[in-house]
Order: C-alpha cells, then sequence, then structure tokens
C-alpha cells in the first residue's frame, strides 16, 4: 500500500529536512512538496503500513510496537528538583512514520477563541507563565478548515453553542453515538448541559481510497488497520510521496542539527537503520518532534555560536511544558453498553470550556463519554480500586462490568510552570544517540485517572466537576446533581501502564437524576 | 493462499445482517479487519514447555488455576494460561526468568511455612491454595503472577494464551472486529441528535 517517494542523496542540499513525521511533520511535508520544494523527512521510527496494525496488546503496550522504547531510550524522572532523578520511562510517543497520530485517540475539537487570550481576560495565575498567544483564533480558522477537510475530520458542525466560529462544516458526519453516550447525553441535557457530536478525526465514510471507521474499537494505541483514523501516515504523507519531490526516510534518529560559522544550519546528523552514522545536506531544518524530543534536539545540537543549543537564547527550550490533565470516572449500568466498541468518544460537553476566577480555578475543559478499553486492560485495571483482583469473585465481576461500563473522562490542560521541564542529565555517558533525560517536575502527561494535582500549578477545571469538594464546582453544581461520586484519592501512581485506572466511580449515584432506572449504586 | 477460504468463511459470517450496500461500500476495509481477525483466532498449542521445567509449569498452571479459577465458565488452566507464560519467557519476557523462579520459590515457601509438610503449592488442597496466595496478595510476587495471569487469559490468541477465546467469551467481548451500531441496548432507541430541548423551550 506504501507510496514510494523519491530518493535523495545525503549530499544532495534538499529544500527542507523535517525531523519527525507525525501531526506536524507530516503535514508540513505535504504543504512543502506539493508546492515545489524538495524535502526529506527524517523518521526514527519503521515505516508501517495498515497490514501491518494489529490489535495485539501485548505487541502494542508491552513491546511499544508503535511507541519509544524506554529501554533505548532511557528517561529519569523526578517530581522536583530536589529528588533524585531515578530512571523511569516519563514520556510516551509515537515512533514510526505517522508518529504519534498513528496511535492516538483521535479526538479532534479546535481551540475556542478564549484559548488564544485568555492571558488579557483572566490577569496572571502566580507561579506560572501564563500568556496569550501571538496571534487570535480568528487568524488560524482556515487552517483548522484546511486541516479537518484534508487529513478526514468526522463531526455535526454548530451542535456545540461553545464552539468557535468555523467556516465550513466538518469534512464527514459525526460517527455514530454509542451507548455510553446516549447515556452521557441525556444526563447532560437534564443537567441542562450541551453535549454534542464528538469531533474525531476518523472517517464516518469512506474516502479517498481510505476505508471508513469499521467501529472495532481499537483507536487508542493502536494503528488503523482499515486507514479510517486519519494519521498522517493515512491522509496527507501519500500525498506527498505522489508528488514525487518528498522521500519519507523511516529508521533515522537524528542527534544533531548542524550550523556553520556564520550560525545558519547546514543539515542533520544522524544513524540509520543499520546504525551508520549519517549527514543530510538541508537549506533549512524543521523541528516537529513531539514535546520531548523537540527541545532535546535543540539541545543537543549546542555548539560554539550556541553554547546552550539552538533556538535558546530565551534558555526556555524544553521549561513550562503543558501536560494533558485527564480524569476518567466510571460508571456500571444494568443492561450490556458494549462501549468497547467503535471510536473511543462519541459525546463531548464543553460548557466547562471557560471558567473564570470565580471559580476558584482558571482555564476551562471538556468532558467526554468514552470508553476505549480492551480485555486485558479492561482485566487488568477495569473494576473499581476496592473489587477483588483475583479467584471467582474478581471473574464474576469482569463477567458482569465489561460490557456494561462506561466512563465520563475530562480534558483540560495544565497552566504553564517553569519547573514542568525537560533537560538533559549527565549522570550517564551517553550512549550514542541515546541519553539520558530529565523530566524536572510534575509527570508528563498523567495517566488515565491518575492525578496529582496539588504539584502541580492551578490546573484547568475540566477535572473539577468532579472533585469530592462541592466548592470546586462549577456554577454551583453539587456532586449529587452532577451524578457522579469519586474517591478522590490517588494511592498508587502506575508507572508504565496507560491502562490501569485508581479512581472508580459510579455515574448515577442518584437514579432519579437520570433516565435510567437501571442505573445500579454499588459502593457509593 | 490457504487461509482464503477461512477468511471468506469470516467474511460471511461478519456481514450476516448487513446490508449488501453497507457491504460493498465498506468492503476494502472489511477485508483488512477480517485479515487481522482470522490471524488473532489461529491459537495456537505448543507441544512441550521451552522454558519452563515440567514441575515449574505444574507449580505455574496450580498458582494461575487459583487467580483465574474454573468454576462454571473456564478459567486460566482452560485459556492455557501456562503455555502463554512459558512462550513469553522465551520470548518478549525473556528478561524475567529469574523472576518467575524466584516467585514459585517464594510460593512454595509460604506453602511450607502455613501447612507443613506440604511441599508444593500444587499438592496443597484448594482451600490451602487460596490461604497462600491470600496471604502473598500484597507482595510483589503475587502481582508478578496476576500480571502473566490476567494477561494471559484476555491476550491475542496468537500469543499462546486466551485458547478459544474463553477469556472473550467470559465478559462477553466479540472479537469479530467489525461492528455496526446499534452497539448496546442504550443506543437502540436513539432518535439522532437534538440540541438541548431546554434552550428550545428558553426562546
Amino acid at each position: 500500500m506504501r507510496q514510494a517517494g523519491p530518493k535523495f542523496e545525503t549530499t544532495d542540499e534538499v529544500d527542507f529536512v523535517i525531523v519527525g513525521s507525525g501531526a506536524a511533520g507530516g503535514v508540513l511535508a505535504k504543504e512543502l512538496s506539493s508546492n515545489g520544494f524538495r524535502v526529506v523527512v527524517l523518521e526514527q521510527g519503521p515505516y508501517l503500513t495498515p497490514d501491518q496494525f494489529d490489535h495485539d496488546d501485548l505487541h502494542v503496550f508491552f513491546e511499544n510496537a508503535l511507541t519509544n522504547k524506554p529501554q533505548l531510550q532511557p528517561t529519569t524522572f523526578r517530581k522536583t528538583s530536589q529528588d533524585k532523578a531515578n530512571p523511569q520511562p516519563a514520556v510516551m510517543y509515537g515512533r514510526c512514520v505517522g508518529g504519534s497520530s498513528v496511535h492516538f485517540t483521535a479526538n479532534y475539537w479546535r481551540f475556542h477563541e478564549i484559548d488564544f487570550i485568555e492571558r488579557s481576560k483572566h490577569g496572571p495565575v502566580a507561579g506560572t507563565g501564563f500568556a496569550d498567544w501571538p496571534i487570535p483564533y480568528a487568524d488560524l480558522e482556515p487552517y483548522y478548515t484546511k486541516v479537518e477537510w484534508e487529513v478526514g475530520v468526522s463531526g455535526l458542525a454548530g451542535a456545540s453553542p461553545f464552539d468557535p466560529p468555523r467556516s465550513k462544516p466538518y469534512a464527514y458526519p459525526p460517527l455514530p453515538v454509542k451507548s455510553g453516550g446516549v447515556i452521557f447525553e441525556r444526563a447532560a441535557q437534564k443537567l441542562g448541559w450541551h453535549p454534542f457530536p464528538a469531533p474525531m478525526a476518523i472517517l464516518s465514510k469512506p474516502a479517498a481510497g481510505r476505508g471508513a471507521c469499521v467501529h472495532c474499537g481499537y483507536c487508542l494505541g493502536f494503528g488503523c488497520e482499515v486507514g479510517a483514523k486519519s494519521s498522517t501516515v493515512a491522509s496527507v504523507i501519500p500525498i506527498a510521496e505522489r508528488t514525487g519531490r518528498c522521500e519519507i526516510r523511516p529508521d533515522s534518529n537524528v542527534f544533531r542539527i548542524e550550523t556553520n560559522e556564520r550560525g545558519r544550519v547546514t543539515g542533520v546528523a544522524y544513524f540509520d537503520s543499520q546504525k551508520r552514522q549519517q549527514f543530510q545536506k538541508a537549506k533549512v531544518v524543521v523541528v516537529s518532534a513531539n514535546g520531548a524530543e523537540t527541545p532535546r534536539l535543540l539541545l543537543l545540537s549546542a555548539s560554539k555560536l550556541f553554547p546552550n543549543g539552538l533556538a535558546n537564547s530565551s534558555g526556555l527550550v524544553g521549561k513550562y511544558l503543558m501536560p494533558n490533565s485527564f480524569l476518567e470516572v466510571f460508571g456500571v449500568y444494568e443492561h450490556p453498553l458494549n462501549d468497547y466498541k467503535g471510536a473511543a468518544v462519541s459525546r463531548i460537553l464543553h460548557d466547562f470550556y471557560e471558567a473564570g476566577a470565580q471559580n476558584g480555578y482558571c482555564g476551562g475543559g471538556g468532558l467526554d463519554s468514552r470508553l476505549a478499553v480492551t480485555p486485558v486492560g479492561f482485566g487488568l485495571g477495569g473494576l473499581p480500586s476496592d473489587a477483588p483482583t483475583w479467584g471467582s469473585a474478581y471473574k464474576s465481576l469482569l463477567r458482569e462490568y465489561f460490557t456494561r461500563t462506561m466512563s465520563v473522562s475530562t480534558h483540560g490542560t495544565s497552566l504553564p510552570v517553569e519547573s514542568n521541564s525537560f533537560s538533559r542529565h549527565f549522570h550517564r555517558p551517553p550512549r550514542r544517540s541515546e541519553e539520558y533525560c530529565l523530566f524536572d517536575g510534575p509527570r508528563l502527561g498523567n495517566p488515565p485517572g491518575c492525578r496529582c494535582t496539588q504539584d502541580l500549578a492551578p490546573t484547568r477545571p475540566g477535572n473539577a466537576v468532579f472533585r469530592a469538594s462541592p466548592r470546586n464546582l462549577p456554577h454551583g453544581q453539587r456532586l449529587e446533581n452532577v451524578g457522579y461520586q469519586c474517591r478522590p484519592s490517588c494511592t498508587r501512581c502506575p508507572q508504565s501502564l496507560p491502562m490501569r485506572r485508581e479512581q472508580f466511580c459510579y455515574l448515577g449515584a442518584r437514579p432519579a437524576d437520570h433516565d435510567h432506572p437501571g442505573a445500579r449504586l454499588p459502593g457509593c | 493462499m490457504a487461509s482464503e477460504q477461512n477468511r471468506r468463511d469470516f467474511l460471511i459470517q461478519a456481514g450476516a445482517g448487513l446490508s449488501a450496500a453497507w457491504l460493498s461500500a465498506n468492503w476494502p476495509a472489511i477485508l483488512s479487519a477480517a485479515q487481522h481477525a482470522h490471524k488473532a483466532a489461529q491459537a495456537v498449542a505448543p507441544a512441550k514447555f521451552e522454558v519452563l521445567t515440567p514441575e515449574q509449569a505444574v507449580e505455574i498452571d496450580a498458582i494461575t488455576g487459583q487467580i483465574i479459577p474454573t468454576d462454571d465458565t473456564p478459567g486460566a488452566r482452560q485459556a492455557g494460561v501456562v503455555y502463554f507464560i512459558d512462550r513469553a519467557l522465551k520470548t518478549f519476557a525473556s528478561g524475567q526468568k529469574e523472576a518467575f523462579a524466584d516467585g514459585l520459590a517464594q510460593v512454595q515457601a509460604k506453602t511450607k511455612e502455613l501447612f507443613p509438610p506440604v511441599q508444593k503449592f500444587s499438592a496443597a488442597s484448594p482451600e490451602q491454595q487460596i490461604a497462600v496466595l491470600k496471604a502473598l496478595e500484597n507482595t510483589p510476587v503475587f502481582g508478578l503472577f496476576r500480571f502473566a495471569t490476567v494477561i494471559g487469559f484476555f491476550c491475542d490468541p496468537a500469543r499462546g494464551g486466551n485458547r478459544s477465546e474463553v477469556g472473550w467469551k467470559l465478559i462477553g467481548f466479540d472479537s469479530s472486529h467489525v461492528f455496526q451500531p446499534p452497539f448496546g441496548y442504550y443506543d437502540k432507541d436513539y432518535p439522532g441528535w437534538q440540541p438541548n430541548p431546554a434552550d428550545a423551550s428558553k426562546k
């Protein structure tokens, strides 16, 4: 299925070298090559085609088939600069052509206007580098539309009253609702909220040689075998290759951007698939290698002219990282939902997207109904934390809960804090291009259900809807009315399992709050 | 291709109840998913253990058989979890051989401590076995066996566990990988998305 692009010699000075083939690099490759430039994309991972994707948890989650390999690319982590930095997997990102767009969940809502001007609207937040964007939403709108139509996004324009203005509807109709989405929608509407079909970068209809979603349910963490998920490898990279001006070079691990005596880039040094050192000449180098690898590469490219690394006269490279905050609560219902089927998210609401200081926090977030769980993941961590973990009782709970479980998730971001950072770590000598790195600050990307917000600066309050303390609830909603109850304790921080969850809550704490008399009330 | 016939059978099964128009529109996608499903359905039954000694295998079989027991439905034994573990130790978990050997030693030591003169976990009565595992419940060794058992019970059958998809069948996971709505009970009669009726009445 792979479209073969051209091959460039490393000594041939191409117009652009792009480091990383993910959401940013893939789109740039298509734009630049379509506009006549000669482009080489260097991707550290393999070039996988849809027939190489599978539904094997072990392959994907334990053998890191699509992601960075902690044993080959070690990192260390510490929570504060006083702590000792211990070797520990600290980041996870897509490591294959298409990057993280291959394994992501495919949520694809746009930023709102407020995101770009939040600082001037709400004022400073102590301890953060909270700032406006240099451009407003309106400047980006045409590009949002272009991307939505070119990669393929399904959704229903105008369905959310909080959506920013858009010049065109979505490219494809929304994906079908799931049972969890129906429950979520009815409950939320009853509370006066505004649930709408989730915008997803997944084709709801076949197009451009790509299949429509077959609702297999294997989005989060997996590659899409039918090409329905709008990763760059399914959407724009084939277009780039067809121009005859773009070479995708997989298995190429870039470790340095070279500059000349005038301070201009000359190309990039990398290790090829045979671990041989190579140098690709280029007029321009684009670094689109994700939040961890981009700063690392810039720091690794220090020279006499640039002693602190490239693009780092500010000293801010690798600092103020803004991880995604995430909290998930679970509900169990009387009848089977089978929410393991279908794209992860089917309904979402943005009623709490913009929240001012009157709520006791700044920023906002979304709430959505989602389930993206495989049998292995459910067996390991799908039951309440106080449920039996083995024996006949465990087995019968699994049998009862798997098809009847749904979750409501919050997605917000944390505010920019300088100590949420990435730096190089010299405790051990570098192993070729692989080095120890240090994440100084709260962990990046809290795993589902595990929040360590007390360590973070003010967080965005999508989360707060679920906080046990009523004073944090938006719009005077009491927990009982929201219909969620939550055990807020975070007893363990999962280190490596992406699917372990520590908090289990029950939707429908009061059945009267819902349309579903079958909502059950164990525990709470 | 020998599997071609099976793939067709799968497609016919997968297509049951779907409209011809839907099928033709989604044909390439289904073909692709079918290839996967076929691969997954090929459970591999190893003739013998490659890493575990027969004695270790009996012990592990007994331990995993208590973690996911056989009752009115199949458990870890029927899923072939011990074979899955053997294969894992030969392949992607080869670095964990010692951890498993140490773990077995700890389980045996606990068995001897609680129920002398029983020497082996597999020789203890079911009640004794449960008591031994309860005593170890919060230790890393139990975590290791539990982790391996759950994965072996629910994994892709091509990995040597979850034989005949017994794990998937237990929890009601449908492995056909191609679905059409409605998916469950609550989306059966969904009328389609409407704006919040409360807003409409305000206007």
